[in-house]
Formats: structure tokens, sequence, C-alpha cells
């Protein structure tokens, strides 16, 4: 089970407020390679992993992303919550703002909700961890495009923080496919799935 | 503005981002004793620090609760942590 | 770095006296032939993190987004059109 600690991971202080940007930003909230769908990808596919260290690894990182979204929901906020109506007006924000005023909710900047089929939990450990490995590239890409549009260096440097750790991560989803690949035969690493058709022993 | 409230959540932000690194290391590499020895001295000082600050500055964790003198509730009163500051 | 109550006790001195190989060999260490054996077709592989540095500055390291200089790789694209 989880517990919260009442601090953010790193700290987001953001003084200009911006609807633009947090139009953009939110996409690393709710949208496809976001930090939600990261967090249920990983505590999704944990279950059936038949390796204990595999598993280790799919709780700690789901859970770390969920501070990820929390400094992302943040900076949003931080951007938002002081708009005047002028500026809610002339940055295109109106079509959020309607359905949510400043609220925060969790969607991709191109206007999709948030929902399940941003990620995917095959119930396969080669296939889930590869799926991993391109969920931190993914996400990694999004921070680099936030980073060529944003140049305000409270939003930049939480957003670096953040891009940091998807590669930290990538390199280890890329160590627990390196300790599947020990546990099964080199010769066909495909012969079968070992979340199903073997028992955990 | 308080100095020593602002220096003490950081050496926590900090302290506490080693652990969760190392932790991760530890995931993949279970059996590396230097890590795990260094990990060990990392959630000590976690600990210390973070009642060092509930005791003086209120809960950052529900378990810290205890550890303050309070005639409120300050998990719940005090300001969270996206209004900025921490 | 510090006033009374918490300090950061550095844990440099203690560990990573010897840094050594977490794994036994990395892809490169391999022959023609024992590559193709250890390291087959049809797959990916990443190589093996060695716990051989830690950032001594946990501050920066903290900023930078982790305490492994190895792992430190920062954006530093831009847009370029003709």
């Amino acid at each position: 089970m989880w517990s919260y600690e009442k601090r953010l991971q790193y700290p987001v202080n953001i003084k200009e407020p911006n609807a633009q940007i947090a139009q953009v930003i939110m996409s690393q909230y709710g949208g496809p390679d976001g930090e939600l769908g990261a967090s249920m990808r990983y505590i999704s596919q944990r279950y059936t992993m038949p390796y204990n260290e595999v598993a280790a690894i799919l709780t700690d990182i789901g859970t770390e992303e969920l501070a990820h979204l929390e400094m992302v929901s943040t900076i949003v906020h931080q951007l938002t919550r002081n708009l005047s109506m002028e500026e809610i007006e002339n940055s295109g924000f109106a079509n959020y703002y309607v359905d949510h005023t400043v609220g925060i909710w969790p969607m991709a900047a191109g206007g999709i909700p948030f929902n399940s089929c941003e990620f995917q939990s095959k119930g396969d450990a080669i296939t889930d961890l590869f799926e991993d490995m391109a969920a931190e590239q993914k996400a990694r890409s999004t921070y680099d495009n936030i980073l060529r549009l944003v140049h305000d260096s409270d939003i930049c440097e939480p957003i670096r923080f953040l891009r940091a750790r998807e590669i930290v991560h990538f390199q280890r989803f890329g160590e627990a496919l390196r300790i599947v690949q020990d546990k099964l035969d080199s010769k066909n690493f495909y012969a079968f799935n070992p979340e199903f058709d073997r028992c955990k022993s | 503005m308080n100095s020593d409230k602002e220096r003490l959540l950081h050496e926590i932000g900090v302290i506490d981002f080693v652990v969760v690194e190392m932790t991760e290391y530890l995931d993949t590499h279970p059996t590396d004793k230097e890590a795990m020895e260094y990990l060990n001295h990392y959630v000590r000082m976690k600990n210390q620090a973070m009642r060092e600050y509930a005791m003086k500055y209120g809960p950052l964790r529900i378990s810290d609760a205890d550890g303050c003198r309070q005639n409120e509730w300050k998990w719940a009163t005090q300001p969270w942590p996206w209004e900025g500051g921490c | 770095m510090c006033l009374s109550g918490t300090v950061i006790v550095p844990y440099h001195t203690i560990v990573l006296k010897n840094p050594r190989v977490y794994e036994r060999k990395t892809m490169q260490d391999y022959s023609f032939n024992e590559y193709f054996d250890r390291f087959p077709i049809a797959m990916a592989y990443v190589p093996w993190q060695h716990l051989t540095n830690i950032f001594e500055n946990l501050d920066e390291a903290y900023r930078i987004g982790t305490i492994f200089p190895e792992l430190e790789k920062p954006f530093t694209g831009r847009r370029c059109v003709k």
C-alpha cells in the first residue's frame, strides 16, 4: 500500500502564470506518454511478473511516477491559478476553462482525456519491459520538446529533473529485462511466456 | 521566511532522492553490498531528518505526527506542497 | 554545510574504495563467437550499470536528477531551420 509525504520530490515555485505553457505541460500529466500513464502501466504490470526483482522495480518506479504526476500537476496549477479572464480568453485556454475552470484534470495537450489506451499491460514479461523502456524514451522526448518551448527557469528546472529521471528509469527497465533474459533459455527467449505458461516456483 | 525550515526541507529532499536512486539501483542489483550500506546510511539520515522537521515545524508523514507538539491537527491545517515552498 | 540538527554526512569516504564490475563481462569484452552465443539476435540488451561513481556534491546531483554521473545525459538540442 501507499503512504504519502507532504512535500514534492523536487521543488516547484513558479512566479509567472502562463496558460499556453500550462496546456502543453498538461500532456505530461494525462497525455499518452505522461506520468499518470507511466505509473498505472508499471503498477498494473507488476502483479503477474514472476520475478521478484522485476516486481520490485515496477513497484518502486511506479511509485516514483506518482510523485512526478504530483509535480506536473503542481506546475500546471501554479501556471493557471492566478489567471485573469483576459489571459484565459487570449491564450486559447477558454476551452479547458469552460469545463474545468482552473481545476486540474488529466488530459493530453491535443485534447484526448487520460485513458487506459495510453498504456499497455500485456502480461508477458519481455513485452511489458520493452513497453516500459519505450515509455521512458517517449517521456524523455516529450520533455525535450517542452524544453525547446519553455524558457522560464522556474519551469525548466523541475522539467529537467523529471527528464533526467526518465533516463535512469530506462536503464533500470533495461536491467530488469536482462534479469528476465538470464532466467530464460537464450536459444529461444520466446518459447513460452513465463507469466502464463509456467508456475512461479 | 524561515531559513532553517527551508534548509531542512531541502536536505530532506536531497536525502530522500539518494534513497530513491539507490533503492531503484538495488532492485536490479540485489546483491550489491556496498550499495546496501550506502542506502542504509541515508535511510537512517532520512528518518532522523523527518523526525527533526516534524518536531520543529509539523509532520511530513502521518507516522511522524506523534513527534509534534500540537494543539491542532497540523497534517491537515498546514499548507500543502503544491501551493509552493516545498 | 548545516546548522545543528541534521547533517548530511557524505558516505563517499566509506564506499567505492574498490570500484568493481558488478556483472562478469560487458558485451564489448566478448570475442566474436562468444558475443553471438551470449547475446543472440532477435533480442535487445541494455548494458549493466556498475557502481563505480556517485556524485560527491549531492545537492548538485539532486538538481541534475541522478546521483550517478554516468547517467547524466543533459538535453542541449535546439531547432535549426535553414
